[in-house]
Parts: C-alpha cells; structure tokens; sequence
C-alpha cells in the first residue's frame, strides 16, 4: 500500500504532464553556500503544491531557478519538455509563463502608485496599450484595489501589499504562479483571503506552487507537498503520506500538523493514507467512537 | 524629509495629463528664468507657493520644512557674495581686516536669492504634483535620450532607497538604546552610515531581481491611468501665464 500511493500519484502526474522538471539541479551561491544540492523535482499542472522546509532549507532559491533568475551551476530544468535557455528572448518568454510573488513585499514594488505597480509586468510584455488599461482595471476590481489605485505603494499595509504584488503577477496571467510565502505576516484573515484567491487561480487551470512553513495550511490545501531540507529533497508526495511520516517532519524541522497529532493521539498506529482529511472528518470519527463506546 | 513622504496622490491637478500639468510650470520656469527683476522673481516665489498650498493639499509646516535645506545653501553663497573684504566702509574689524557689505554684491545677493527662490518653489510644484514616473514619461515625450530618464529615475529610486533605510536602521538603533551617551554617538554613526549603504545596495539587487522576474527590458516603462484631454483644462494655466508675462513686462518697463 506505501508502494502504491507514489505510484498512483505519479501515474496522475504523467497523465496531467509535468509543467517544470528539475534534473539534478544544485545551486550554489557566489558566497560559495550551496543552497540547493541534486534536486530532482516535478511539478504536475494544474496542481496545488507546497515547497516545505525549515527556515534556510532553500525554498526562495529553488523559487527563483524555476524563473530563470538564477542559473543552476548544476544540473537541468525542463519547461513543458523543453530545456531552459538563458538568452533574452527565452528568459522573456518563460517569466511570461511562471510569475514569481516573493517572500517581501517591499522588495517588489518598484511603481510609485498601484496602478503603475499592477500594470507594470503587462506593459513589459504588450504593446497594446488599451487591452493593458483594461486588464489593469480587472485586477484591480478583483483585489479589491480601486480605491487604493493612485496611492503609493510604500505606504500601504503588509496585507494590501501583498495583494498589489498578487495582482500585478497575476495580471499577467502566468500558468504556473510562484509565491513565496504568501501569507507571511498577514493576520489570519488576509492570509484565508489570499489562499482562496490562489484557490479560485487553481480552478482556473493555473499550477500553484507556494512556500511554506505553515504545516495545517499545506496539509489542508495542497495536492502535493515537497519537503526540502538542507537543500535536499526528502520526501515528496501526498499531504497525508509526507505529513503521516513524523520522522522525516521532525528531520527537516517541521511540527506534524494538528490534525495529524490528534488523529494520532486517538490511534497511534494510524496509517498515512486513513489520516482525516479536514476537521469535520476526525470530528465525525471520535463521535463515531464515542457513541461505540456508549 | 524626502518629497515622496509628503505627496499627496489626490493633488488637484491629479485629473490632467502630465503634459497639460507642464503647462502649470513650463512657462513660470522660463519666466523666472529670464527675469532679471527681483519683484518679479518674490511675486513668482509667492504666487507658486500659494498655488502649491492650494493644489498640491500639502501642509504649510511640511512645505516649510522642505524649504530649510536649500535656503540654507542659498543663503551661505549670498552672504560670501554680500561681503566684502578690505571694505570701504568697515563694519567690522577683525585683527585689522575691515570687513563691510558691498553695494554691488548687496544687488547680485538679493537677485540670486530672489530667483533661486523662484525657481526651488517652482521644482518642488513639479515634484509635488508628479509622481518620478509621470515626470519620467514627460522627459520621453520630449524625446530626452532614454539613457538621461533612466538615469534621473534610478538615482531617485536609489536616494529615495537610500533614505528609507537609514531612516528605518537609524529607528532600530534608537529603539535599542544607541545615540543615548554623548561619547557613542560618533562611531555608532560611521556603523549606521556603513550599514546603510550595505543595506541599500542589497535593496536594490532585490528590487532589481523582481523588476526583472516581471520581464523588466532596459527602460522603465510605467504604463499610467488614462487622463482625458479637454481643451477647457487649458484656460487656467493660460490665463496664469499670460497674468505672469504682464506682471514681467510692468517690472521691466519700470526697471524695477
Ligand atoms: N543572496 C544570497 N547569498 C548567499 N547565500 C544566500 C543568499 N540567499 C540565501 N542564501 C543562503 O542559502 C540558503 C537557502 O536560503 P533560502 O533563502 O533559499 O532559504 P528559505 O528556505 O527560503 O528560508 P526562509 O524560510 O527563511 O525564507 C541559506 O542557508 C541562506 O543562508
Ligand atoms: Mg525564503
């Protein structure tokens, strides 16, 4: 049955096509820190995916090898098939198709109002000024923005930020959309805000692809999770497979998410694939219990 | 005090393109250019300033701030134009140095200072109802070469930076107790000053790095919100310049 689960998802994953490859890739920084060693990575379309890892564990450098802002000093990267080149015209093309949030906000903003900031990647990439102008107005109805469109944007929120950089990338409607760390220091409801929007971008068709240390989040929403440590990739799977493996959490400095420590605590021997999926399935099995008991 | 800091993004002439803006400012530019008429060049730093109070919706106490720097400057290379030294008539001496005002460089001060004036107010009108970005768009419109506009741009971005971080580290270390004895003070500010700059370097690697994960190409191009041309938006900025041209050619009919 352990057997059986990659096999299945990587079954999926063939059928869907993989969207980027990575083949033994490491990264080595100027400094001579090497941050990523022989990863080897698929990401299938049109998938929720969570990247894992300790702080330091390398998730913003592999973030920005998959847009062709660092060149690995080892190993290959493959979109849709095809290997990726570093001249102008193909690094265009390719963060036409993989839009990058990062981790800080502040370091992202360039514009000085919004609708400049939001308008920005689409007029690097068009020419058409009128379609732009009315792809700007879109995204800016959409996050809720046209209030805030002449304002600077240095001197709004981290969470009205946030949604600036989320709408400036995604107005330039990427197929695979990068964040790192989307929910980084944004209160709880900002952070369930910004998750259903990638959710709706998901329904849509895009490949999602975030960086997190939050485990309940990733273990609530993605379809796959990549658990880095150190620059490694240690496990890779399922939610339920990679966080129902407490050993491989606790070596790449992870907690298990709550879900699974309840379930666990209730049936220690709990196997990967019987853990809940969502509160109201453990809730359902402890009452079930409970009324067995009775 | 950085213009960034205090622009109001609602400013009146926020509806207008920033062509039909340059009209506000072009010709009071190229007026107190040429006037050589120290009246004129008071009434122009008075007339701008109360237009800026009215139409930029900055505060008094922020635009006065704003002022201190360049006055300063200004008035340091008005006062060694306005001295004069051996003087004829002595208003001072210092070991046998007779030090006096001369008449001449009295005249030459107050003109200097009178259209500096003029023409600092008139700057800070451009800077305080343009963004670096509409500006940057005017300059193009003029065909200025590319390189100037990305040039002027970046060393905005890198002062503007540049503030922004020394302002937030030199918080940080007031915020831990630094500046609190006398005899710190000084290496703790060499420390801050190097810090400062190692920090604004990495910002702009950063920002460098997202600008061009966004397909950024070798100019900024900033696409703005869409501003309606009317032609009735001109008959405030013509009925001002022809207002100003009157009031210079009344100066100089009377030499004043
Ligand atoms: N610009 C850089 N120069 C040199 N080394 C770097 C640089 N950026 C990151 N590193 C190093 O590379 C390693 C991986 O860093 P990375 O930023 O990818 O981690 P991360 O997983 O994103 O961490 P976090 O969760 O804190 O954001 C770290 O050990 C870090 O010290
Ligand atoms: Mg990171």
């Amino acid at each position: 049955m352990f057997l059986l689960q990659p096999c299945s998802f990587l079954f999926a994953a063939i059928m869907a096509g993989n969207l980027i490859e990575l083949k033994a890739v490491s990264y080595r920084y100027p400094t001579g820190k090497q941050a990523l060693t022989e990863v080897d990575l698929a990401l299938p379309e049109g998938r929720k995916i969570a990247l894992m890892g300790a702080n330091g564990a390398g998730k913003s450098t592999l973030l920005l090898l998959l847009n062709g802002i660092y060149k690995p000093t080892n190993g290959e990267l493959h979109y849709r098939g095809k290997q990726y080149r570093y001249n102008r015209k193909a690094l265009q093309e390719l963060r036409q198709n993989v839009g990058i949030v990062f981790q800080e906000s502040d370091n992202q903003l360039v514009a000085p109002s919004v609708y400049e900031e939001v308008a920005f990647g689409l007029s690097n990439l068009h020419t058409d000024k009128k379609w732009i102008r009315e792809q700007v107005e879109n995204y800016l109805d959409y996050f809720d923005l046209q209030e805030l469109k002449h304002h600077s944007p240095h001197q709004l929120s981290s969470g009205q930020k946030k949604r600036i950089c989320l709408a400036s990338i995604l107005s330039m409607e990427p197929e695979l959309i990068v964040c790192d760390e989307p929910a980084s220091n944004l209160d709880p409801q900002n952070a369930r805000l910004t998750f259903e929007l990638l959710e709706a971008q998901n329904k849509n068709g895009k490949t999602l692809l975030i960086s997190t240390h939050d485990v309940n989040q990733a273990y609530a929403w993605a379809d796959l999770v990549v658990l880095l440590k150190e620059g490694r990739v240690l496990d890779m799977g399922s939610p339920k497979q990679v966080f129902g493996n407490a050993e491989a959490l606790a070596e790449a400095g992870l907690e298990q998410p709550l879900l699974v420590k309840l379930a666990r605590m209730y049936q220690p021997a709990l196997a990967a694939d019987e853990l809940p999926g969502n509160e109201t399935e453990l809730v359902n099995r402890l009452t079930k219990k409970l009324c067995t008991d009775l | 005090m950085w213009i960034t800091e205090i622009y109001k993004h609602n400013h009146r002439l926020q509806q207008l393109s920033p062509a039909v803006r340059a009209l506000y400012w072009a010709p009071a530019m190229v007026l107190a250019l040429v006037s050589s008429s120290v009246y004129f060049n008071w009434a122009m730093f008075a007339l701008v300033n109360i237009c800026l109070l009215e139409i930029s919706r900055v505060g008094m106490s922020n635009l006065t701030r704003l002022y201190r720097i360049p006055v300063a400057f200004i008035l340091i290379g008005c006062f060694v134009i306005v001295l004069e030294i051996p003087a004829q008539k002595a208003f001072i001496t210092i070991a046998q140095l007779p030090i006096g005002l001369s008449t001449d460089g009295l005249q030459l001060a107050s003109l200097l200072l009178s259209r500096s004036l003029a023409l600092i107010s008139i700057l800070y009108f451009i800077l305080l109802t343009n963004t670096i970005s509409e500006i940057a768009e005017l300059m193009r419109k003029c065909r200025i070469p590319a390189l100037f506009i990305d040039l002027f741009v970046i060393t905005f971005k890198f002062i503007e930076n540049l503030r922004h971080t020394s302002f937030e580290m030199y918080r940080a270390q007031k915020c831990r107790l630094g500046y609190s004895g006398n005899g710190k003070r000084i290496p703790l500010f060499a420390g801050l000053m190097a810090a400062v700059f190692h920090q604004s370097m990495q910002n702009a690697k950063l920002l460098e790095t997202a600008m061009q994960a966004r397909c950024a190409g070798e100019n900024y191009c900033f696409l703005q919100n869409e501003r309606q041309f009317v032609p009735s938006q001109l008959i405030i900025p013509a009925s001002f310049v022809s207002a100003a041209t009157l009031l210079l050619l009344i100066c100089c009919n009377y030499g004043w």
